[in-house]
């Protein structure tokens, strides 16, 4: 009987957390069917799946709205500001979790309060800085962007990984022959890996959907990022639904795949950014 | 001095060059930019000339500027929010932690508004939210058509849609921060609950709610934070501001007396306005924390 009233006492529970998720995937059934649907159909029926199922709209999407190229665009920004916040930000955690020198803490502290600062404060000087330096509508230059607003991150948790790992296991490097450098090479970075995977997946679910930046200092249209892309088919096409939930479909899909493939890792991620205060 | 003598004895500067490359990044996209807005900020830029402008950008942006201030009405009608995350949040996370199945599913399924783009979410969301778009749809045939409106264009409602996309993609961080609120929580105070005869809503109101006060704490102030100076993408896809000022937020007018007024003294002074009350909220919830803790 108890155990009667345990499961009668959640049907309530499992009705309301059915109804937020269909509110939750609710909108992908829209961009779904509207991806597969030709534009005449989409006139006449709105609502429901399509009668015939086509890849028109996204054939055009990449084909002749430069989409290919975005995705391609998106892809070398988000790889390269996170292979450069990774070289950069290693070495940087190294020192500050196993090395001792004056103002440790205080640039330490400096560094992580950084966290969070947001991107309209001091985007417009960046941008009047990139452009004198010419780069503008470049990878290097947004990727640099990218890349100082994920260190703070990047070096918060490193730094509290590193400072995990014994001295002992460092000491008996050192013994075996190690530097300084080799240590860092071969003991602490391949004893760090889940960390590295939970950076890389939020930096990359970050980066790619991010627009500001991007839509900042990349102006020209064959630099676009997908986001980019997605907010310009938007502002010229507005009469071509199909592409554009075609465009958000493909800006979504990556992230949501990368998502379920990472899921550990992304979760542990929003957590230890949280943990900090 | 102490310091000084300190500098001298470190024989070691190696540390530092691990370090350098990190810090010239932050100097370069942080505190040269911070350290500009200011100085531009009395400045007006005119012909490629800079012209000292005094306190003036801020007392007209104070004192005359009525779409900065339609902003930061706005900026404050939009903290509705924190509340309702808090509630929403804490709901959906004590009842996902209860012993169900299909938990992993749920909590799966919850978390992917989270992870797409705001751009995304914002053109899905403009085409559902129209006059003739999906939700009225399915108002008019659920009978609820006395509820159709036009979202986005109304300009008393705009905020209010605006506010649910918001909500719809942003709460799913607050549902993971709670499930491991909750997760930290010693089962046995639930198990000494359980003796004394406490039923569900004793459990939540009397354990779980006091022992999650620092999460709580740590999401109201992160929300506040997000509703001041991390909405800009939500505002520029779905409504651009509009209509007529309507949605506008201190960001986008930012962005606006920026690019498209070209007022970048201006634009440089708003930015130190919300730096400063940014900053100033931060420095206020620390110290309250600290006077607590003391107490405490």
């Amino acid at each position: 009987m108890a155990s009667m009233r345990a499961s009668l006492f959640k049907v309530p529970i499992h009705i309301i957390l059915i109804i937020y998720s269909l509110i939750s995937i609710f909108p992908f059934y829209y961009v779904v069917i509207t991806t597969f649907k030709s534009r005449d159909e989409f006139y006449i029926n709105v609502y429901a799946p399509p009668e015939n199922w086509t890849l028109e709209g996204v054939i055009t999407l990449y084909t002749d709205y430069g989409f290919g190229r975005a995705t391609l665009n998106s892809v070398i920004v988000t790889f390269l500001s996170i292979v450069i916040t990774l070289i950069i930000a290693t070495p940087a955690a190294y020192a500050y979790s196993k090395m001792k020198f004056i103002a440790r803490g205080f640039l330490l502290s400096l560094t992580v309060a950084l966290l969070g600062v947001p991107v309209m404060i001091v985007i417009i000087p960046v941008y009047v800085l990139m452009s004198k330096v010419n780069l503008l509508d470049s990878y290097i230059g947004v990727s640099l962007v990218y890349t100082a607003f994920n260190l703070p991150f990047y070096i918060f948790l490193l730094t509290s990984f590193f400072r995990a790992i014994p001295q002992e296991i460092l000491d008996a490097g050192r013994i075996d022959g190690c530097n300084r450098f080799e240590l860092l090479k071969k003991i602490i970075v391949p004893l760090s890996r889940p960390v590295y995977a939970t950076l890389i997946v939020i930096s990359t679910i970050w980066v790619w959907n991010e627009l500001l930046i991007a839509m900042m200092f990349l102006r020209k249209d064959d630099m676009h990022t997908v986001t980019v892309a997605l907010s310009r088919i938007v502002g010229r096409y507005s009469m071509h639904p199909e592409l554009i939930q075609a465009g958000a479909f493909f800006v979504a899909l990556p992230m949501i795949l990368l998502f379920l493939a990472g899921r550990k890792y992304f979760i542990q991620g929003l957590l230890s950014g949280a943990l900090k205060e | 001095m102490d310091f000084i003598r300190r500098l001298k004895n470190q024989r070691d500067y190696k540390p530092y060059l691990y370090i350098l490359p990190s810090i010239l990044l932050l100097i370069f996209v942080f505190f040269y930019p911070l350290i500009q807005n200011l100085y531009r900020s009395f400045f007006r830029f005119a012909g490629g000339k800079a012209i000292f402008f005094g306190l003036n950008n801020y007392k007209y942006l104070l004192l005359t500027d009525t779409i900065a201030r339609r902003a930061f009405l706005n900026n404050l009608t939009l903290l509705l929010i924190v509340p309702i995350f808090l509630i929403l949040a804490i709901l959906f996370a004590v009842l996902i932690t209860e012993k169900i199945r299909f938990r992993g599913l749920y909590q799966t399924i919850i978390i992917i508004p989270y992870i797409i783009s705001i751009v995304a979410a914002g053109v899905v969301f403009s085409r559902l939210l129209r006059f003739d778009g999906i939700i009225n749809f399915i108002l008019d045939n659920i009978g609820l058509d006395v509820l159709i409106h036009n979202w986005l264009g109304d300009p008393k409602l705009a905020i209010f849609s605006v506010m649910s996309v918001i909500v719809w993609k942003e709460l799913p961080f607050g549902i993971i921060l709670f499930i491991a609120g909750i997760s930290n929580i010693n089962p046995e105070i639930y198990e000494a609950a359980k003796i004394d005869g406490a039923n569900w809503w004793q459990n939540l109101f009397y354990i779980t709610i006091p022992q999650l006060k620092s999460v709580i704490n740590f999401y109201i102030v992160y929300n506040v934070m997000v509703i001041f100076a991390w909405i800009f993408t939500y505002v520029y896809v779905l409504t651009e501001g509009g209509p007529v000022n309507a949605t506008t937020i201190l960001e986008l007018r930012i962005f606006n007396l920026a690019f498209k007024e070209h007022n970048m003294g201006m634009a440089s002074a708003l930015a130190m306005l919300l730096f400063l009350m940014i900053f100033v909220f931060v420095y206020l919830q620390f110290r309250l924390r600290q006077e607590t803790l003391e107490e405490s």
